[in-house]
């Protein structure tokens, strides 16, 4: 194995192949900062590019363009409050605020360094324990799916813990708009109000953009602001950054990592998913929750470290099993067999150089990007000094594009359109456009999930052992109960504690 | 904006799409409506929890920012405008004016020449910038009408 893994540094090291690498980081980063274009799109747009080359540097440049895509998503989320890509979703609710405080290049630097650090651990993952997880990401079966769904949606509770009704009511409507399209078990057309176009349903990123940009585009016109954000380059803000990481954040970073990468091995559970789990677990152990929310960098880093950790994770079942975990990967694994090499367990004994070098070359992109990642910033950090009339329309042509590129449909825009105004007047009223935006998302796995258990019960003619007996279940069970019930216990035991403390004192 | 009216409305937020997607699913089978149903009862009652807790609950301001919504209803119109206008004369030829008429409409330097100049470079430049990224670079389709 260790002479792979020397050979694959070696090879990663070829100047060719570290060309390719950058170039396909900085290409990444790019598509993963611009609203409505995804990680899949990126690499499925280069998966032919590749074919003019050999399959191992082919792999360099997808596993770069993944890594920078899902990095890139936190960009935009940090400095226009718009997620780029859907994994950037919790970066969001601290991102911004960080941003509005003048603290932008923290934040940014912050989410580039817990995106290295969390794709790294994944890679090691990868690289190291790929295969025995895989083999228990198959145990996970459509009972599992809907409780781990369930203990993601349970991160409501503490997302809106200063207004768990209105939190719920957003979660909610988010779900029910998920609903709209064509019904899963049936296949009969759902809540289309007679438009047939709805029954390809809600797409999740037009909504999205709606929810996070477009909405926040009307609250700054409306605002007056000169700028989106006061932003003066602060000098020391990378050391800074890292000294906080380094003396109060390892855990965070290290739980997070691992949150991702293991979410990112189950099949269908994406970086959505993990960076919200892990942002909600960081708030939950924190000293002080109620610091969540307001422009804090441990939620920054615990959302990012996840979301880059799901790559190594998602790349786990397609090396080691053929399956793959997330759609980029099946992206990527179109590429390996468009080259006539066969994802499986065996690829490590037939291909072995190629798997170990592409493995290899993840853990160098991860440390380029770091430098990259740097120099792009103070590109990037830049747009906030340009006036907010300027920055507002532009965020609406790229909404345009972002929300008409997903399925080449104006419906799409409406949608967008539609979601902003929900997302900016509900903000008005007191409801959630992040627990929106989580009930969107999980919808559908939710409800396909519950449908295909639903089935299952009905063949072995008991809902309960279905749904409450498989061990792996009653863990989620178990944690999505503690989730729910946690911010409330928390908070009567630090009163608790404060009154016998203060007690005590007097 | 008052406590009790946000309640309110938020009540009506949820109720409202409850009784909606009710209605438009009562004609679907019972399997297609299991999930939805669960959703609309549960919202349904929210949303009397909160309706209810508007007439009983603690009044006072809620800590939002004032917002200008006349300026608002001008960028939303704009925008309707835009999605209408790209769909008759073109994507990139509606985002040109859309940026130029906009971007100058919200200046902060007043109606002059040379705010209209820099509204008109940045609506140029932008857009090339859009269309070198997208469909060239990326090859990402855009929305198609009688021009560019």
């Amino acid at each position: 194995m260790w002479e792979h893994i020397l050979a694959g540094f070696l090879e990663t090291m070829q100047p060719f192949n570290l060309f390719l690498a950058i170039a396909g980081l900085v290409g990444g980063i790019v598509i993963g900062a611009l609203p409505g274009l995804t990680a899949t799109m990126g690499v499925a747009l280069m998966v032919p590019v590749t074919f003019a080359m050999d399959a191992t540097s082919g792999l360099i440049m997808l596993g770069a363009i993944y890594s920078g895509a899902i990095y890139g998503g936190s960009n935009s989320a940090i400095l226009i409050n718009t997620p780029g890509t859907p994994s950037s979703v919790a970066t969001t609710f601290d991102g911004w605020p960080m941003c509005k405080k003048g603290k932008a290049d923290e934040a940014l630097i912050g989410s580039l360094t817990a995106s290295c650090i969390g794709g790294f651990i994944g890679t090691l993952f990868l690289l190291f324990v790929a295969a025995p997880m895989a083999k228990l990401a198959l145990k996970f079966g459509a009972p599992e799916f809907f409780w781990l769904c369930i203990f993601g949606l349970s991160t409501i509770a503490a997302m809106s813990v200063n207004n768990v009704a209105k939190g719920l009511v957003s979660g909610a409507l988010g779900l029910l708009v998920s609903t709209i399209g064509l019904d899963l078990a049936l296949g009969v057309p759902r809540f289309t109000f007679g438009y047939y176009p709805l029954v390809g349903g809600i797409e999740v990123i037009p909504a999205m953009i709606g929810l996070f940009s477009f909405s926040q585009v009307i609250y700054l016109v409306a605002s007056k602001q000169k700028f989106i954000a006061d932003y003066n380059p602060s000098p020391g803000a990378l050391s800074r950054v890292l000294r906080k990481f380094w003396t109060s954040c390892k855990v965070n970073l290290l739980r997070s990592s691992l949150i991702g990468t293991v979410v990112g091995i189950l099949p269908g559970a994406g970086g959505e998913i993990a960076s919200i789990i892990s942002y909600n677990e960081t708030k939950r152990w924190d000293k002080d929750p109620s610091r969540f929310g307001t422009g804090v960098i441990e939620g920054v880093a615990a959302s990012e470290s996840a979301n880059n950790a799901v790559i190594g994770g998602a790349l786990a079942p397609m090396l080691t099993l053929g399956i793959p975990g997330s759609a980029v990967a099946a992206v990527i694994m179109g590429g390996l067999l468009a080259h006539g090499i066969q994802p499986g367990f065996k690829i490590f004994e037939s291909s072995g150089n190629l798997a170990y070098t592409f493995i290899v070359s993840l853990l160098v992109v991860n440390v380029l990007m770091f430098f990259i990642g740097l120099f792009l910033i103070k590109g990037t950090a830049r747009v906030l000094n340009v006036p907010a009339a300027y920055i507002g329309v532009g965020i609406v042509a790229l909404s345009v594009i972002g929300s008409y590129a997903i399925r080449n449909s104006m419906l799409d825009v409406a949608i967008m359109v539609i979601f902003g105004l929900i997302g900016h007047f509900g903000g008005r009223i007191g409801l959630d456009t992040g627990t929106m935006a989580l009930g969107i998302i999980l919808g559908p796995i939710i409800e396909e999930n519950l449908s295909k258990s639903m089935s299952i019960a009905g063949a072995e003619g008991s809902v309960f052992s279905v749904f409450f007996t498989h061990p792996i279940s009653l863990v989620l069970i178990i944690f999505t109960v503690f989730s729910v019930s946690a911010p409330a216990l928390i908070a009567k035991w630090r009163l608790k504690s404060n009154a016998q403390g203060g007690g005590q004192n007097g | 904006m008052d406590k009790r009216m946000s309640d309110r409305l938020a009540g009506l937020f949820a109720i409202v799409p409850a009784i909606v997607f009710y209605w438009q699913g009562r004609q679907l089978a019972a399997e297609s409506v299991l999930f939805p149903m669960v959703l609309e009862a549960f919202l349904l009652i929210m949303g009397l929890y909160l309706l209810g807790r508007s007439f009983t609950g603690a009044g006072g301001k809620t800590d939002d920012e004032h917002l200008t919504y006349s300026r608002a209803w001008v960028m939303i119109g704009a925008t309707a405008v835009y999605l209408i206008g790209m769909d008759l004369i073109g994507f990139y030829v509606s985002t040109s004016i859309f940026l130029i008429a906009v971007s100058w409409f919200f200046n902060d330097h007043g109606y002059t020449l040379r705010s209209f100049g820099m509204s008109a470079l940045f609506g140029v430049v932008m857009t090339v910038a859009i269309y070198a990224t997208f469909s060239l670079f990326l090859q990402v389709p855009t929305p198609e009408g009688l021009l560019f």
